[in-house]
């Protein structure tokens, strides 16, 4: 096992975390969906906990990703690609990362705003970040709406532009992001 | 009533001054707290009343008597505090105010006391035991009085929310009050 990328393919651990980001924000997505649109009761407050407890551990996990990201080689674009292309890629991942850490620090303000306590998987209180400010929580949440539509559309924009690379360009774009997989050039 | 005489021929042998007791509000306070999904949960009822009749060397002639504003409720959120007026919660609607009545109490140790009283609260009447301590100096007291109330026992979050999921069941309350003596 390679834990740590090299110019041609991720590590283990960029692996890894990738695709335990992409779950946890598609669970996200629809989760958010289902709990906003639940009715009033117990089951709402377990689903909202729920929601908020992945997403701040979807922070955590960007933030060790970024960091992880600093210590180690970024493999390089595919090689045929022209460079608007490399920069529409370099733009849509800044974008995702910023959004990543967007999304839980205004699903954080609405919290705190509305005053609820947060406790992350029921073990990790964390404080609120301000009193009880209504227009504050009507902003974040409008924010936090819009954040994530336009994160609905980069990741579908993400994937759309991965299967490209993998069935009509046939390139590693997609498979390098996969486990199991070796580079010709480490083979 | 049975203490009546007891309390006539205390009272008659002891000096003339009053026990009864005025509240500033301003530095008083009827709070509770509990728990919501394993976080604090704090609150406090803003608008209440307390006749206050209370002499640490004649505990016979105690009236504690409070009533409460239910509706006055607040837990520092007003997305929270919207719901507790539904019937679920304190149905304040049909049960506006909660009284708190206590005519017994015991020294339990030094400045240390134990109120046996009633509590009606959203219909339902039970006895609470409420210690408190009294520190009084001259012609003003502090009084700090805490006690866990179970809410289900009095149908506080009822149906869905009568058990311990999202809100606690026992709810700790916690006064303080500042009295001076009436005149």
């Amino acid at each position: 096992m390679q834990w740590r990328n090299s110019a041609a393919r991720w590590g283990a651990i960029a692996q890894l975390l990738h695709w335990l980001i992409a779950l946890a924000v598609i669970g996200q997505m629809a989760l958010g969906w289902v709990m906003v649109s639940w009715r009033l009761s117990p089951t709402k407050f377990e689903l909202y906990a729920l929601h908020k407890s992945i997403g701040i551990t979807v922070l955590l996990l960007v933030l060790i990703r970024l960091g992880w990201r600093l210590f180690n080689v970024t493999p390089a674009p595919p090689a045929a690609s022209p460079r608007w292309e490399v920069r529409a890629a370099r733009a849509t991942h800044a974008l995702l990362y910023l959004l990543l850490l967007a999304l839980p620090v205004t699903g954080y303000l609405i919290n705190s705003a509305s005053n609820f306590p947060l406790v992350v998987w029921g073990v990790l209180p964390v404080p609120n970040v301000t009193d009880e400010n209504e227009s504050l929580q009507t902003v974040a949440e409008y924010a936090h709406l819009a954040l994530f539509c336009v994160l609905a559309v980069l990741v579908l924009v993400h994937v759309a532009a991965a299967l490209r690379h993998h069935w009509v360009l046939n390139d590693t774009a997609l498979r390098r992001m996969l486990p199991g997989f070796k580079p010709v050039e480490e083979r | 009533m049975r203490r009546w005489p007891v309390t006539v021929l205390l009272v008659g042998t002891l000096p003339g001054w009053a026990s009864d007791w005025q509240v500033d509000e301003a530095a008083s306070r009827l709070g509770f707290h509990t728990t919501q999904q394993d976080g604090r949960l704090e609150g406090e009822f803003r608008e209440w009343d307390a006749t206050i009749r209370f002499d640490p060397g004649n505990l016979q002639d105690t009236l504690i008597d409070v009533t409460i504003d239910v509706g006055s409720i607040t837990t520092g959120s007003r997305q929270r505090d919207r719901y507790l007026p539904d019937e679920e919660w304190f149905f304040t609607g049909r049960f506006p105010t909660a009284t708190f009545r206590a005519t017994n109490v015991e020294e339990v140790g030094d400045g240390r006391y134990l109120a046996h009283g009633e509590l009606n609260l959203r219909g339902v009447t039970a006895p609470v035991e409420l210690p408190f301590t009294w520190n009084g100096a001259g012609d003003s007291a502090e009084v700090h009085a805490e006690t866990t109330l179970e809410r289900t026992r009095f149908g506080v979050g009822a149906g869905e929310f009568a058990d311990s999921d999202v809100v606690g069941l026992n709810v700790q309350v916690v006064v303080d009050l500042t009295l001076s003596r009436k005149p």
